[in-house]
């Protein structure tokens, strides 16, 4: 399988698909890149040239004692990106991968056609989401409760525990969906690697330099999300964004997963104009909500 | 250029045995191996799989083949490589001049 090894010596796992403009797709927490490839990336293949890979610590990319905040993430995919000879891409990420995208825009605003941020959250903005009256801890509750797992108040907000616990949960997406998940892999970079606490650490993205992100960012959300916080934070403070509201559905954070064609539909539209792609990101921002 | 099904399967036996490395599974593979419940392939195993043969032999309705896999049972769910392999002679078919999908 193909992997890149950067400078630093960290080699990722990452695939190419398609062809057209690069775009670049970056997977959220837990994950790897099949999130893309199952039903995403062959819709958009007629589209764009599109890199997937897997992050530090997940998939098949290696998994190093340390680095995992959203700058190091960043400056990973400068490597890979330089590795491979990408100058200069469209970014879609979902989750922590549109947080990792905000943070390269952030760092290579040469680098940075548009950015597609599905559900990004930001560690800057996790004062948001680490209260206890986030409705995320409700609404992750309940799906875990739904799927008969108890969660004890103790442990009703807190992170490590729910994410540990919904990974005893079958797999919800995709050709094996029903399975038991293999946890195995994940599990490891949760107890040998700082990911848990690095999630958190802000880094170069503070509040003060999130006006600082030049490239156009499309703000991909479901109605009703847990993350609805950070969206209208970014889409007031972004200099150059846009929302693009999808269909509430049942675990309204994985729009990906849930809604594909939904989501591929907004990346062709807001991606792929040919005046776009002939003028450069020079799209005219939007900053009305498409729908309420 | 048409391979044959002897061809195809040869090389889905050696890539798949050069991938199972990766996937710490030390057993023999042949074409009645099954890609989930002897080989424990996960998603991502499905797609790397994936893009390898299609490296190889153009462009496949994979996703379809995982999505229509998907919709067997849970107990009954898999595909062994032998299947894997008859997709992709269908798909040469299908794709060669005159042919019929």
């Amino acid at each position: 399988m193909p992997k890149a090894t950067l400078q630093s010596g960290l080699k990722l796992h990452y695939q190419r698909a398609g062809s057209g403009p690069d775009l670049v797709m970056i997977h959220g927490l837990t994950g790897n890149l099949a999130v893309w490839h199952l039903k995403i990336v062959p819709m958009l293949a007629d589209h764009f040239r599109i890199l997937t890979y897997d992050l530090r610590g997940h998939g098949y990319s290696d998994m190093p004692p340390s680095g995992y905040t959203a700058t190091d993430m960043a400056k990973d995919l400068e490597g890979l990106l330089d590795q491979l000879g990408v100058e200069r891409a469209n970014l879609v990420g979902h989750s922590y991968g549109a947080d990792v995208a905000l943070y390269f825009a952030f760092r290579n605003p040469d680098r940075v056609l548009q950015v597609g941020a599905v559900e990004a959250a930001l560690p800057a903005l996790i004062h948001l989401r680490t209260r206890d009256d986030w409705v995320g801890w409700t609404y992750w509750i309940t799906v875990l409760e739904r799927s008969g797992v108890t969660v004890p108040p103790e442990h009703r907000c807190d992170l490590n525990y729910m994410i540990r616990r919904s990974m005893s949960l079958p797999k919800k997406w995709g050709p094996l969906r029903g399975l038991p998940r293999n946890p195995e892999k994940f599990l490891r970079v949760l107890d040998s690697t700082p990911l848990a606490s690095d999630y958190e650490v802000v880094g170069d993205l503070t509040l003060e330099n999130i006006p600082r992100i030049e490239a156009p960012v499309h703000l991909v959300y479901a109605e009703g999300s847990a993350f609805l916080g950070s969206h209208d934070y970014l889409l007031e403070h972004l200099p150059n964004a846009r929302s693009v509201m999808l269909p509430s559905s049942e675990w309204g954070h994985f729009g990906p997963l849930e809604q594909p064609e939904a989501v591929v539909e907004h990346l062709i539209e807001s991606l792929a104009p040919p005046s776009a792609v002939e003028n450069g990101p020079g799209v005219a921002p939007r900053r009305a909500r498409l729908s309420v | 250029m048409m391979f044959t099904h002897k061809q195809i399967l040869e090389e889905s036996l050696r890539l798949m045995t050069e991938l199972s490395g990766d996937w710490e599974y030390s057993g023999e593979i042949t074409a009645e191996t099954r890609l989930l419940s002897d080989l424990a392939m996960d998603s991502l195993d499905l797609v790397i799989f994936g893009s390898e043969l299609q490296e190889r032999y153009g462009q496949l309705p994979f996703s379809e083949f995982l999505a229509e896999m998907g919709k067997q049972e849970g107990e009954q769910r898999d595909v062994t490589i032998g299947e894997l392999v008859d997709l992709i002679c269908r798909q040469q078919r299908a794709t060669a001049p005159g042919g019929v999908a």
